[in-house]
């Protein structure tokens, strides 16, 4: 379906924020499901790119669908290009998001891996919920939505690979260091929600296991339709595969084969 | 005057001469949501063996210029539920189902061809002995004319389904494999299946594939899947489905002036899942564009 663009808006360098108009009657997406994305007519790229949604919310009457995007190939290129009054090409809402029933969440994000998690944030703080954010990036310019998301009322801790924002070091070093303090009891309490690439999410599985918090994790494998036709964006589980697609892309790390990946 | 679109594919006459390709429209019930699939041609279910697969380990697929490539190792749900579970929301639906099957060895072939036989909402049998991506039956029978030829006719032996052979391109002279199953007692044929690819990440310098070759499919297939198409149709009088990287109605207008009776949408269907919508109406508006009356005066029709 054809999408109207109602804003963008470059954050930094090379991320960029866009809003969209969610035709009414359409499902509303949940926390950590993902639209599939076209910009081009023809042949190349063949796929559809897909993007967690990074928000949704009612604006003067209307529903709005934000993604977050970093410009790193040809779709994200053209996405950059768009302007208010566009169109997108875009499906979904696919996949299975976070399920936010724990007392107490922890977001844990690597570079654009923020995207989905504000939706969760955004819903957790609709309940009251509380919620601490671990963001992570090369640099300051790949750490997003610091005071967005405390503006929704997250306590956000930072990290980055050359210290120009927050800790320098892994984002995986603070959650480690702010579970180390907690009894097992409060641990119990608490859901880890992680979106990033593939090394920080093992470590967070790594971490939850260790430290005996739940985690889920969003994974992002090569997906070509995002609707369970090509079976292509299989992840290994302890008993046998799942699609990402359809499955996820949101698993308990738990259930996830790390060590063979 | 509406342009009469029916095709017959040995004893099964369709509506339009569009189908979806087996393995890219799961079980054709994920399509509901983007067309009513009775419109189709036909659909061909993914490809089924006896007992339940899990396929191959990740990854999977990887995208190339103007296509993809995959290894998916043929993962379905199996006869049992697919009979019991599938089938009857296709019949409720509508849609004529075409099966594609497949075995490791001969006398699997033949069995679950027995056990499809008069079932009620199968269509027909698309028997796939070209899948570039099992370690056992697949390609290796399908490259063999002496296999495919022995292969076939013993399914022909246990069904009085239409049957559909699909072909691998991965052989010199498609010409010989498609005699080969003709002669088994084929009552079509479906070219292409995938081209047998490699694709290599050079930063890490692993094979994009866990199981490092896959199968092209996508419209860079298409010109070598419309040749392999026309070289048979100069052969042989036997029905072909044209299938290779149709994109738009032009390209299935392609293969079925290049010889093809009938045409099957695939790796497009994952970017386009309505798109056959659109190949059905473009099909009929090229044929009042052209003042022809029917779809099967353009088969086989190129000029030379």
């Amino acid at each position: 379906m054809l999408l109207d663009v109602r804003a963008i808006r470059q954050l930094t360098e090379d991320f960029y924020l866009l809003e969209l108009r969610w035709p009414a009657g359409m499902a509303a997406p949940l926390p950590g499901q993902f639209v599939m994305v076209r910009t081009r007519e023809g042949t190349d790229p063949p796929w559809r790119r897909p993007f967690g949604v990074h928000d949704f919310r009612r604006v003067r009457g209307e529903h709005v669908l934000s993604l977050l995007f970093q410009v790193v190939g040809p779709t994200t290129r053209d996405m950059a290009s768009l302007q208010a009054g566009s169109m997108l090409d875009l499906l979904g809402p696919h996949g299975r998001g976070f399920r936010l029933e724990a007392s107490e969440h922890w977001l844990v994000s690597g570079g654009r891996g923020v995207a989905p998690l504000f939706f969760a944030a955004r819903a957790l703080n609709g309940r009251g919920a509380p919620c601490r954010a671990f963001l992570g990036g090369r640099s300051a310019g790949h750490v997003l939505r610091e005071r967005e998301l405390e503006r929704l009322g997250c306590r956000v801790e930072t990290a980055t690979d050359d210290g120009s924002s927050g800790h320098r070091g892994l984002v995986t070093d603070l959650v480690e260091r702010a579970l180390a303090r907690l009894s097992a009891r409060r641990l119990a309490s608490i859901v880890l929600l992680a979106c990033g690439p593939h090394g920080m999410l093992k470590a967070v599985a790594g971490i939850a296991a260790r430290r005996g918090v739940q985690a889920q994790v969003s994974v992002d494998p090569l997906m070509a339709c995002g609707r369970g036709l090509c079976l292509g964006c299989t992840v290994q589980a302890h008993d046998g595969y799942r699609l990402a697609c359809q499955h996820g892309p949101v698993f308990n790390s738990r259930d996830l084969a790390w060590g063979t990946t | 005057m509406t342009p009469d679109l029916k095709v017959r594919i040995g004893s099964l006459e369709l509506p339009n001469p569009v189908m979806l390709a087996s393995g890219t429209c799961g079980y054709g019930l994920e399509m509901m949501p983007h067309g009513d699939i009775a419109g189709l041609g036909a659909v061909v279910a993914k490809g089924l063996s006896l007992l339940p697969s899990p396929g191959n380990p990740p990854p999977r697929i990887v995208e190339t210029p103007s296509g993809m490539l995959n290894s998916i190792g043929l993962e379905n749900v199996g006869l049992a539920v697919f009979l019991a579970d599938k089938l009857p929301k296709l019949r409720n639906l509508g849609a004529r189902v075409i099966v594609n099957f497949y075995g490791s060895c001969r006398d699997d072939y033949r069995e679950l061809a027995a056990r499809l036989d008069g079932v009620e909402g199968i269509h027909a049998l698309e028997m796939n002995i070209s899948c570039p991506n099992v370690k056992r039956g697949g390609v290796a029978i399908g490259q063999e004319p002496e296999e495919v030829h022995q292969a076939v006719a013993a399914v022909r032996a246990v069904t009085r389904l239409p049957l559909i052979v699909k072909l691998t391109p991965n052989i010199t002279d498609i010409r010989v494999t498609a005699r080969a199953a003709a002669e088994g007692g084929a009552d079509a044929l479906t070219l292409i299946n995938t081209l047998q690819g490699m694709a290599i990440d050079v930063e890490t310098r692993r094979p994009s594939l866990a199981r490092i070759v896959g199968g092209l499919s996508g419209p860079a297939i298409r010109p070598v899947a419309v040749r392999m198409v026309w070289q048979v149709r100069q052969t042989l009088a036997i029905p072909i489905i044209g299938c290779g990287g149709i994109w738009t109605a032009r390209d299935a207008l392609e293969f079925l002036i290049a010889g093809a009776t009938a045409v099957q949408l695939g790796t497009v269907n994952f970017t386009h899942p309505d798109r056959w919508v659109e190949v059905v109406k473009g099909i009929e508006a090229y044929l009042v564009r052209h003042g022809m009356e029917k779809v099967t005066d353009l088969i086989g029709s190129v000029d030379r």
